[in-house]
């Protein structure tokens, strides 16, 4: 059965989406199917590492939600060379300001995006289903918290984080999320990880997936790629590689 | 042909000029489906129906009582609650029975679809 994971963050900047997406290329080369759908629709912006192009883009997610394509018709193939077995598609959300703004005034109908996720992993024979969320609680990041199987919780080590944290973690713990797990992201080089690991872990009583440095190569990449593909021996990439073997040793 | 314009500029008249030149498109119904802020605020033993229904989708009563561990008559009687509750359809009867989650729109004020096509025009 495949699974639906959400990615999310209370508040903005914590690398949601770069994380999404080099998780989505570890699960793809262990030979899986994954599918990221871009629900951040106020503010998208995962299609940019994939070098998905507005040239490339027909129909987005937008479309589907107004009723004017499939949804499969939204997804698009951005499996990398360097994936010979598994498939990595997307569907993006429309960077249109029209559009951006039409989800802001009147919101979506929810039963449309359950039902779109459910054809996807039907359509393009999922393992792994990964919603990228809007940072914050909306009824929309609601909605994907509620019907995941699993949540990544991504935060900084940053007081604002710490506390947002707690409050998404309440919403999850009540929304019944089976497989929660806390993602530290942008930990500088000089802090030992295991003892922010351990703090994390006492504090939320929440295992802790994986802890990210903040590098320089990261930054300078500047989501232009999927960091994990040029760089597969870095600390962050194998610390994403050990976040996927988790994913799939997931019930 | 002369171009249409609202004769008192305001959005009431916008928006009848707008389904006027376009029937309005049938939208989703707002009330009897639940929103996940709904299901924040149901008594747990509700709330958690509704969680194992939003993740598996179609259910029966056998498959809702087993992870709950309660039995199937309690578990009918919280299903039946909740399709009371118009948050959960019901297809078929008695032991055939199979629940279905009801989502709703997430309510905000809704615009004629017309004004957005328009807003794509030149």
């Amino acid at each position: 059965m495949a699974k639906v994971i959400s990615l999310h963050s209370f508040r903005g900047g914590t690398g949601k989406s770069n994380i999404t997406a080099n998780l989505s290329i570890v699960l793809a080369l262990a030979g899986h199917r994954v599918c990221i759908v871009d629900t951040d629709i106020q503010s998208p912006g995962i299609h940019v590492i994939f070098g998905l192009g507005e040239d490339r883009v027909g129909h987005t997610l937008n479309d589907y939600l107004w009723e004017r394509c499939r949804i499969t018709e939204s997804a698009y193939d951005v499996t990398p060379p360097q994936v010979t077995e598994g498939k990595v598609f997307l569907v993006p959300s429309s960077i249109k300001i029209n559009e951006i703004s039409r989800v802001i005034h009147e919101g979506y109908d929810a039963r449309l995006l359950k039902d779109g996720f459910k054809e996807l992993i039907q359509e393009l024979s999922l393992d792994y289903l990964l919603i990228d969320t809007h940072p914050g609680l909306n009824e929309e990041t609601l909605l994907s918290i509620a019907i995941s199987h699993a949540l990544i919780i991504i935060l900084r080590p940053d007081q604002q984080d710490f506390q947002g944290t707690s409050v998404t973690l309440e919403v999850a713990k009540k929304l019944g999320v089976p497989n929660i797990s806390l993602v530290l992201n942008k930990v500088l080089p000089e802090v030992e990880p295991d003892v922010y690991r351990s703090q994390l872990q006492e504090t939320y009583e929440t295992p802790v997936g994986a802890i990210l440095p903040l590098a320089t190569e990261i930054v300078r990449l500047a989501s232009a790629d999927v960091f994990c593909l040029l760089e597969p021996q870095h600390a962050f990439s194998q610390e994403i590689k050990a976040l996927g073997q988790t994913i799939t040793a997931m019930e | 042909m002369t171009k249409q314009q609202p004769k008192d500029g305001g959005l009431d008249s916008l928006e009848q000029l707008l389904s006027a030149r376009s029937p309005p498109r049938k939208l989703p119904a707002q009330g009897g489906g639940m929103s996940p802020l709904d299901m924040l605020e149901l008594p747990p033993d509700l709330r958690q129906v509704m969680n194992l229904l939003m993740r598996k989708g179609l259910s029966t009563a056998q498959e809702v009582a087993i992870p709950m561990q309660i039995d199937v008559d309690r578990a009918n009687e919280l299903l039946e609650t909740l399709v009371a509750r118009g948050h959960v359809r019901r297809i078929g009867k008695d032991e055939q029975s199979i629940y279905e989650p009801i989502l709703g729109h997430s309510g905000r004020p809704r615009l004629s679809s017309r004004l957005w096509e328009l807003l794509e025009e030149d």
